[in-house]
């Protein structure tokens, strides 16, 4: 039998130095950022650069490794509490991501924030959370991880937050850390269900001990030995499935999956480069990075819930983007979209496709944010006291493809790869998941072909509403123009500066597949192979049937047919946005004086499903009538027990008043004679008179004495 | 005969030379001292740097070789033909008392008042490496003698100290503190020829002494010791002997009272551990005299410190209440050593803190009265925090180490309860309890009068700047507070590598 403080036992701490400065070092740069004023920017950046650089000497180093660091914490009631940390390839890889992206959106971020009075604090929370989400990345104790898990959203909220002046900001915090906190429940609710059956947090222990936990006659049972003692546990088999479906319950906050996605596009008011690192490519990713680190302990129940979630969120926020104004709440939707294709990727077993579109992703729609960013940024500059508008809004674009024609090409590139047209790097892995979807469909049968169906769906409204925006922002004629009837503004709005077009750039350059050294070919390259799928560690009866087992030749024969469904779905998507929104198209002339789309459909994706409304009605009016339920109760029952009580009170001392004037006041007098003679001896004390002092300690010396005499 | 006696002699005088090298740090401070009368008589003028570095350097010298010369000390042994006796104990303590020293001299070096009344001449050193000295001795004393020498030497310093500093209140003072002392001693010392009358032996850890108490009568004996307890616990500064301290602390300069609270106070608890072996062996009433004492000191002592409007006079009360929660940690018996060294250690590290913090307050914003203290946390809010953080520990609230230190001791005495069934322990822990609740009443009023009274008192921008580099040191005591509570565990495992063994 396995004793799990042998698991525990300390290992590999001679490394523990690699750990600690790749963490180390954004927390400095959080530090220093704070009082470094207008030099935060320099340090902060220069920073992030080393700590990129030890991020890729770490990935010559450890590469063909599998290392764990572990060492003692802290020991509390004969529990022992270890800090590990793992280090295989995906660790290396995510940690080069945050690394690369974070780099990338710092240096974006120096000119973009330039002028804000506030850049040292911005700086400081942009390391604090590259700190935070290392500590997610690289912890292999799921408490640790919940640690950088809760500190990704502290930061997030204060970033969303940025600009506190803007009541909307605000609430859009309040909101993204309210929304958040519901998931968490869920995740400690599963921290404490693994804590409960395996009485550690170590994912290695937890792991070991899964393979050896059996069902019996429904009951989940473990036995170990802890510290020499033999521990059996046994409890209904549906825990296992609920610890699942719990700690999933995390990432359905983090990562923005229904039901509680609503947060995410609310969050585009914190500034445009972070909702590129943050709401785009590293913290709302970590939902699905979570979901591969405790992939082998999902059981079937729980992977079905993960696959329904994920296709739901996809379809529902795909349909969502349709309809938008505002730029970045389309990419809003679409990285919700993106995100629900990951986590329906891990509900179907598809662990490397499934983290496959985690890295691509993680590219192009940084890239699409940082341009969006450098279009919003340059539009900015366009307002003055006479003119106001709000740049972020594709009414008042259009035509920027002559003004700006590097931020085009970026911008376009990253939007063929989110479309996932060829040769761009979210063909790949979107590929990758749909063929997975459809093995998964093929191997369950009956419902379960609804998921791929959306997922198939949600295909041709990508391309779709990716190409509208396309359209509306960089084709025709400027809008501008015709809303303020002024010819001459389109000649102000400027391509973005060198530091702003650099980061999109080569953002948008690893966008294609060939910068990555991936090939044109989406099943066999360097990635999928780094990442193969894990088995399924949970006992037997409650495994899902793992799509390691399938045989080639299903995956062969799929593989075309899912290439070109999904490549025709893509372009039947561009060509009806283009006739749509094409220059001078019916819908794009109409566009700027569109306010909200008519007719039920149209309502549907503009309001996203009206959950925001719905929430507001069951939720906070629920709230707000307990609330008034709990005023009133307080009002009329506990204040007029009060207010009783008072004129009990008051009764009482009317007769204690007569008492007192007949019986007591006799007794008075002897009384104050006493307490008067009381109060002398007490104020020789307070006076600090030594006799009498010394002459007290003496007698309570003898009383002391007299004490042992009887 | 003659020859014999004469090699006898030379064997005596070639173990006090071997015995020598255990006592450097005493020999070291008395080198300080002799220093410090030749730096003051040599030179005429301008000498505060010169006396300031010789008293630092000799702290600092201490601190280190206690530090390195740790391995030496593992064992217990016996020095100066029995009449001390060096211990891993001792050297932790001393080195509590030095590092407390150095604290203590660094806080009078803040301060432009203090800094004049300690270094202007060689007197406060002088007595502040006099009272080292003393409890140095103090812990290691095996012999009655040496323990009422020590015991003279710490008292004769604090009279000084009291007395030295200028002021008509700080004479009358000293003067009563002398007065009470002396009848303190006198009694100690009456109930040491007691017991030297009894026994006919003045080693305390003698087989003679053991054997000539267990035959004397109970209630001799019982007398002869609590006559002795009394002198001990005058030094202490716990009921029903600690009538002296709020007159002193009130008016003896910041730095010194400081001192007082830590270091006599920290020897006379390990003096009392050591006795209570041998009188737990003798009477049996003993967990009962403890028990009234430690209810007794934790009632008068919170209660008392209620209704004080000075910062200075309730942490003199407080000081009460803590000695009175120390000397419960006797009870504890197998486990009282390291209940009692991590609470002696973090009581040295939350007083030291609070007497720096108010020292700031008193001296940078003459702030001391409680009216002083209203509405500063707006303009001073880092300082007001550390002294919140302060306060919680006294009270012992986490996120403090005097969370820790409250904790161990209330478990430890729910299990001496448990495996003994002596129902005063249990007493002691309810009064323990209760009094704790107390503690939040006096302790919370003065983060309350920072935060939430308003000031009608200007702040310039001097002021603020001057205070800022006192944070920095601030911080610097009040972060331990903070780092111990997290990792309590590091320090138990600390004392446990000392060998607890006699």
């Amino acid at each position: 039998m396995i004793d799990v403080l042998d698991i525990l036992e300390p290992k590999n701490t001679h490394l523990l130095l690699w750990v600690l400065s790749l963490l180390g070092i954004p927390l400095i740069s959080f530090l220093l950022s704070f009082f470094a004023g207008n030099q935060a920017p320099g340090i902060a950046t220069l920073l992030i650069f080393i700590n990129l650089l030890i991020a890729t000497t770490m990935c010559f180093e450890f590469w063909s490794s599998e290392t764990i660091i572990k060492g003692e914490w802290f020991a509390t009631a004969g529990r022992q509490f270890t800090y590990a940390f793992y280090i295989d390839k995906l660790t290396l890889m995510m940690s080069m991501v945050v690394n690369f992206i974070g780099l990338m959106v710092h240096l974006f971020s120096v000119e973009y924030m330039r002028k804000d009075p506030c850049i040292s604090r911005y700086f400081a929370y942009l390391g604090l959370f590259l700190f935070s989400m290392l500590l997610i990345v690289l912890s292999h104790d799921l408490l640790f991880l919940f640690v950088g898990w809760e500190l990704v959203g502290l930061t997030s909220y204060l970033l969303i937050g940025f600009w506190w002046k803007k009541r909307k900001a605000t609430t859009a915090a309040n909101k993204a850390f309210i929304m958040n906190r519901v998931g968490d429940l869920g995740f400690l609710t599963g921290l404490m269900i693994l804590f409960a059956q395996f009485q550690s947090f170590d994912l290695e222990v937890i792991k070991s001990l899964m393979i050896f936990s059996e069902i019996e006659q429904g009951q989940w049972v473990t036995s170990y030995l802890y510290a020499g003692v033999e521990i059996f546990k046994s409890v209904d088999g549906r825990w296992l499935s609920a610890a699942g479906i719990a700690l999933f319950c995390g990432a359905v906050g983090k990562s923005a999956q229904f039901p509680l996605q609503v947060w995410l596009p609310d969050a585009m008011e914190g500034p445009t480069p972070v909702s590129a690192l943050i709401h785009a490519a590293t913290m709302v990713a970590a939902g699905v990075y979570m979901l591969a680190r405790i992939f082998v302990l999902l059981d079937a129940q729980a992977l079905e819930v993960v696959a329904i979630v994920g296709a739901v969120t996809a379809f529902m926020a795909a349909i969502a983007a349709l309809s938008q104004f505002d730029i970045k709440k389309v990419l809003a939707y679409s990285t919700i979209s993106q995100l629900g294709y990951m986590v329906m990727a891990m509900g179907v077993g598809a662990y490397t496709a499934s983290l496959f579109h985690l890295f691509t992703h993680a590219f192009f729609k940084a890239g699409l944010f940082l341009t969006a960013g450098i279009i919003i940024h340059q539009l900015h500059h366009v307002e003055s006291n006479k003119v106001s508008f709000d740049p972020q809004d594709m009414r008042v674009m259009g035509g920027l493809r002559k003004h700006m024609p590097y931020t085009f090409a970026a911008f376009l590139f990253c939007a063929m790869a989110l479309v996932g047209l060829p040769g761009f790097t979210g063909f790949l892995s979107k590929d990758a998941i749909l063929l997975n979807v459809a093995v998964w469909a093929d191997l369950k049968g009956g419902g379960f072909y609804i998921p791929e169906v959306l997922a198939f769906m949600t295909v041709v409204f990508t391309s779709f509403y990716t190409f509208r925006m396309v359209f509306l922002v960089f084709f025709g004629e400027n809008r501008l123009t015709r809303i303020l009837g002024d010819g001459q503004i389109t000649s102000q709005i400027k391509e973005g500066t060198r530091m702003l077009l650099i980061p999109a750039c080569l953002l948008a350059i690893l966008s294609i597949s060939w910068a990555l050294g991936l090939g044109f070919d989406a099943q066999d390259n360097w990635l999928v192979r780094a990442l193969p799928t894990p088995i399924y560690l949970v006992p037997i009866s409650y495994a899902a049937q793992s799509l390691v087992d399938v045989p080639d030749d299903v995956f062969k024969y799929l593989h075309p047919l899912v290439v070109s469904i999904s490549v025709a779905l893509a372009l039947v998507g561009i060509i009806i946005a283009y006739f749509a929104f094409k220059p001078g198209a019916k819908m794009e002339r109409r566009f700027t004086e569109r306010r909200e789309p008519v007719g039920a459909l149209g309502q549907i994706s503009f309001y996203h499903w009206y959950q925001d409304a719905l929430y507001q009605k069951l939720f906070v009016q629920l709230i707000i009538w307990k609330s008034k339920g709990f005023d009133w109760i307080d009002r009329h029952m506990i204040d007029a027990f009060v207010v009783r009580f008072g004129q009990l009170q008051v009764i009482i001392a009317h007769i204690i008043k007569w008492l007192d004037r007949q019986v007591v006041d006799g007794l008075v007098h002897g009384l104050t004679l006493l307490v008067g003679s009381v109060g002398k001896i007490g104020r020789s004390m307070q006076t600090g008179n030594i006799q009498s002092q010394v002459m007290l300690s003496f007698l309570f010396l003898i009383l002391l004495i007299l004490i042992f005499a009887f | 005969m003659r020859l014999q006696s004469g090699k006898q002699l030379m064997e005596t005088l070639n173990g006090i030379q071997e015995n020598l090298v255990y006592l450097l740090p005493e020999m070291v401070l008395v080198l300080g001292i002799i220093f410090l009368i030749a730096f003051d008589l040599v030179f005429d003028r301008k000498k505060s740097v010169g006396l300031a570095a010789i008293a630092f350097f000799t702290l600092v010298f201490v601190v280190f070789w206690l530090v390195f010369s740790f391995p030496i000390q593992q064992q217990p042994v016996q020095l100066m033909n029995g009449l001390l006796q060096t211990s891993p104990q001792t050297a932790v303590l001393k080195l509590i008392f030095t590092v407390s020293g150095v604290v203590i001299l660094f806080m009078a070096s803040r301060s432009e008042v203090f800094k004049k009344l300690f270094f202007q001449s060689s007197e406060v050193p002088i007595a502040v490496l006099g009272l080292l000295l003393g409890v140095f001795l103090m812990t290691m004393s095996i012999h009655w003698l040496m323990v009422y020498i020590a015991i003279e030497l710490v008292s004769i310093s604090s009279y000084l100290l009291v007395g030295l500093s200028p002021g008509k209140k700080n004479a009358e003072a000293g003067m009563k503190y002398l007065l009470y002392g002396g009848a303190a001693s006198a009694v100690m010392l009456f109930g040491m020829s007691w017991l030297y009358g009894l026994t006919g032996t003045l080693h305390f850890y003698s087989d003679t002494f053991l054997a000539g108490i267990q035959a004397a009568d109970p209630l001799v004996m019982a007398t002869a010791f609590i006559l002795l307890l009394f002198g001990v616990l005058f030094k202490l500064g716990a009921f029903p002997m600690h009538t002296w301290a709020p007159d002193v602390y009130e008016v003896a300069p910041i730095p010194i009272v400081a001192l007082f609270a830590v270091v006599p106070k920290v020897a006379a608890l390990f003096l009392l551990w050591q006795i209570s072996d041998i009188d737990r062996a003798i009477t049996g009433a003993w967990e009962q005299w403890v028990s009234v004492l430690a209810i007794g000191g934790m009632i008068l002592g919170n209660f008392g410190a209620i209704w004080q409007r000075n910062a200075k006079r309730m942490l003199a009360y407080s000081s009460i209440a803590h000695a009175a929660f120390l000397l419960s940690a006797l009870l504890l018996g197998e486990l009282a050593y390291q209940v009692l060294f991590f609470y002696v250690m973090v009581y040295a590290l939350m007083t030291l803190a609070a007497f720096f913090l108010i020292q700031i307050f008193e001296q940078r914003l003459n702030a001391l009265r409680f009216e002083s203290f209203h509405g500063l946390g707006k303009p001073f809010p880092y300082l007001s925090i550390l002294l919140l953080v302060v306060m919680l520990a006294l009270i012992g609230l986490p996120p403090t180490a005097g969370f820790n230190a409250k904790f161990y001791l209330f478990a430890g005495l729910w299990n001496t309860y448990e495996s003994s069934g002596q129902e005063v322990v249990l007493w002691v822990l309810i009064s323990g309890v209760a009094n704790t609740v107390v503690a939040l009443f006096y302790y919370l009023k003065l983060p309350y009068l920072l935060f939430f009274k308003t000031t009608s008192v200007e702040v310039n921008k001097v002021m603020v700047n001057k205070v800022k580099r006192d944070c920095l040191f601030g911080t610097l005591i009040v972060i331990p507070l903070l780092l111990i509570f997290f990792r309590s565990d590091a320090l138990v495992d600390l004392l446990n590598n000392v060998n607890f063994t006699f």
